[in-house]
C-alpha cells in the first residue's frame, strides 16, 4: 500500500509542483475556452494571445520564486 | 550492489508494466473526440511540461541546486548495503529495480501517450522512448555508475521547451484557434518558449544575486 502511495504521489508530482502556478496556467485556459473564444479578433491573434498569456505566466512565476527564495 | 540477475529481473518486470500502460491507454484514447482528446492532452502536457520547464530555468538561474546524480547513488548504494542478503531470490534488489524503472518510466509513458495519442504517432513515439531506453540502459551497463556528465538539466530545459511547444499547440487546436503555419507553428511556439525561458533564466539570475 505505501507502495501505491508512492505511484500515487509521483503521478500527482508529474504536473503540481507549486500550486499556484499550476492554478494559473488551468485558469488561463479556462479563461482562453470561455472568453478569448468569443472575443471579435481575427484569427491567428486568438491563439498569439494565448501563447503570449503562458509565456507570461511562466516568466512571471519564476521571477517571483527566485525573488522568494533571494529574500 | 546485489548481483545482475535480480536487478535486470526488476527492470524486465517495470518495462512490462510500463508497456502494459502504453497498450492499455494508448487505443484507449484514441477513441475520444479528436477536439476534447487535444483539449485534455494539451492541458497535462502544458502542466507537466511548464512544471518541468520552471524547475530547469531555477536550476540554471542557481536559484535551486542541480539534482546530485551521484548523491542519489551513493544513498541508494548504502541502503542497499544495508539491507539483509537473501539466498536465491533477492525481493530487495528485484524491488529496488522494478520501482526505479515504474517510477521513472512514469514520465515517459507519459510523454508517448500525449504525443503518440493526440498526434496519431503512437508506434513511432513509443520507439523513439525505447531506443532511448537502449541507450540509457547500454550507457549505464558500461559504466556501471549514474550517468553524472549527462548535462541532465541542459535536456530536461529542452524537453520542458518541447512539451510546453506541444502543450500550447494542442490546446489551440482544442479551443479552434488557428495556428499560423498549422502544425509547423510548434517549431515557432517552442523558439519562443525557449527565448522566454532564456530571459527568464536571466532575470532570476539577477533576482537571486540581490
Amino acid at each position: 500500500m505505501k507502495w501505491l502511495a508512492v505511484a500515487a504521489r509521483e503521478i500527482a508530482g508529474l504536473f503540481v509542483e507549486d500550486v499556484g502556478f499550476t492554478l494559473g496556467i488551468l485558469a488561463w485556459v479556462a479563461l482562453a475556452a470561455l472568453v478569448l473564444r468569443e472575443l471579435p479578433v481575427g484569427e491567428p491573434w486568438r491563439a498569439a494571445i494565448f501563447l503570449a498569456g503562458c509565456l507570461a505566466l511562466l516568466v512571471e512565476n519564476v521571477v517571483r520564486a527566485a525573488r522568494k527564495r533571494a529574500g | 550492489m546485489r548481483g545482475w540477475r535480480p536487478a535486470l529481473a526488476g527492470t524486465a518486470a517495470g518495462l512490462a508494466f510500463l508497456a502494459l500502460l502504453v497498450l492499455a491507454f494508448g487505443p484507449l484514447l484514441a477513441r475520444m473526440p479528436i477536439r476534447y482528446l487535444q483539449l485534455s492532452i494539451g492541458v497535462l502536457l502544458l502542466l507537466f511540461g511548464m512544471r518541468w520547464l520552471r524547475k530547469a530555468i531555477l536550476r540554471e538561474a542557481g536559484v535551486i541546486a542541480l539534482h546530485d546524480e551521484a548523491a542519489a547513488f551513493a544513498d541508494q548504494s548504502a541502503a542497499l548495503r544495508a539491507a539483509h542478503p537473501r539466498r536465491g531470490w533477492d525481493a530487495i534488489a528485484v524491488i529496488t529495480a522494478f520501482k526505479a524503472v515504474v517510477l521513472e518510466g512514469l514520465e515517459v509513458v507519459f510523454i508517448v501517450l500525449a504525443v503518440g495519442a493526440a498526434g496519431g504517432l503512437l508506434l513511432p513515439a513509443s520507439l523513439g522512448a525505447l531506443a532511448a531506453c537502449a541507450l540509457v540502459a547500454i550507457v549505464g551497463c558500461a559504466v556501471h555508475r549514474p550517468l553524472a556528465r549527462i548535462p541532465e538539466n541542459t535536456l530536461k530545459f529542452a524537453v520542458g521547451v518541447l512539451l510546453s511547444a506541444f502543450g500550447a499547440f494542442w490546446i489551440g487546436e482544442g479551443l479552434g484557434f488557428r495556428w499560423p503555419g498549422e502544425d509547423l507553428a510548434i517549431l515557432g511556439i517552442a523558439a519562443l518558449f525557449l527565448a522566454a525561458a532564456s530571459a527568464a533564466a536571466l532575470l532570476a539570475r539577477r533576482e537571486s544575486a540581490g
